[in-house]
């Protein structure tokens, strides 16, 4: 008779481990999971803001000549405009955001700027350049709204 | 007793498998924070870099040793062992912050007489206000002609 009635006792005691047992394993893997978001959310908004800075500084530091670094208002688009000498014609390398993400272009200076046209570089929710003396500002803004700026000095002007 | 004899194996092992799970959950959730302030240090140490390539270029960028006041106008100036010290707060990835920051860049100036000119020397220091350990450290040069 005891043995009778100890074992639904049993049966439950069994499913109740085993229900802690698969509710330890699923909120084990979330917790990782989410973890595992977080930190890779964390390095790649960081990745992407320092390569667009660094792409730009770059791209600046290689085409500093005298008055080859300038900003110009293209429409609605405000870029970053770097002439360089290209086969003897004049050329303008354009460094600008458009749709979320940070383009370049590069033209012919007779050329029309389309700003649908530049290729994609990195996703960002912002970026702007501002240029005060020979110093050159450039910010860029992450997925969650971060921002960072890199400062670049126009050593030819 | 056939009962008894399948129920009671089944029992312990479900309470060592819960055990384990209990001490990989502890390992795990280590591994994880361990993870997280690493990434997080990193992105730290990232805006160090960048802040401090910015304030050497922002040196550079002067013309005099007075245009550094204009160009470091938003740092709280003061003095220290002859030198001008501007400091400013960021966030931990670098943003400016108003309010407390985890990032402090020191730019230490001092100016020497140089032939016809004057010479700037930057010592860019970047801590973290956290606990006050430097990240990142730069030194820059600037001749000032006149």
């Amino acid at each position: 008779m005891n043995e009778g009635r100890s074992r639904p006792l049993q049966t439950l005691c069994m499913l109740l481990i085993f229900a802690l047992f698969a509710a330890s394993a699923l909120l084990l893997v979330l917790a990782a999971a989410g973890a595992f978001r977080g930190v890779s959310a964390q390095v790649e908004s960081s990745g992407r803001i320092r390569t667009s800075l660094a792409y730009v500084a770059n791209k600046v530091r290689a085409g500093d000549e005298s008055g080859a670094v300038a900003l110009e208002d293209e429409g609605n688009v405000r870029a970053l405009v770097i002439s360089s000498q290209a086969g003897g014609e004049v050329c303008k390398t354009y460094l600008y955001w458009h749709g979320g993400y940070l383009k370049e272009l590069f033209l012919a200076a007779d050329q029309p700027f389309a700003p649908e046209d530049g290729e994609q570089i990195e996703r960002l929710s912002g970026f702007s350049v501002r240029k005060a003396g020979r110093l050159l500002t450039v910010t860029a803004a992450g997925p969650e709204g971060e921002t960072l700026s890199a400062a670049v000095c126009l050593r030819s002007s | 007793m056939k009962y008894h004899s399948g129920v009671r194996p089944f029992f312990l092992e479900m309470i060592f498998v819960l055990l384990f799970l209990a001490v990989s959950c502890a390992a795990v959730l280590r591994l994880f924070s361990a993870a997280h302030a690493a990434a997080r240090r990193s992105a730290e140490l990232n805006a160090a870099m960048v802040l401090a390539q910015s304030a050497a270029e922002t040196v550079q960028s002067a013309e005099s040793p007075a245009d550094l006041d204009r160009l470091f106008r938003g740092d709280r100036k003061t003095r220290k062992d002859g030198a001008v010290l501007y400091t400013a707060g960021f966030g931990e990835n670098g943003s400016p912050s108003a309010g407390d920051a985890a990032l402090r860049v020191e730019k230490s100036v001092r100016a020497s007489a140089a032939a016809s000119g004057t010479m700037l020397e930057a010592e860019i220091t970047v801590f973290s206000a956290r606990d006050g350990t430097v990240l990142f450290t730069l030194n820059a040069e600037k001749y000032c002609p006149g």
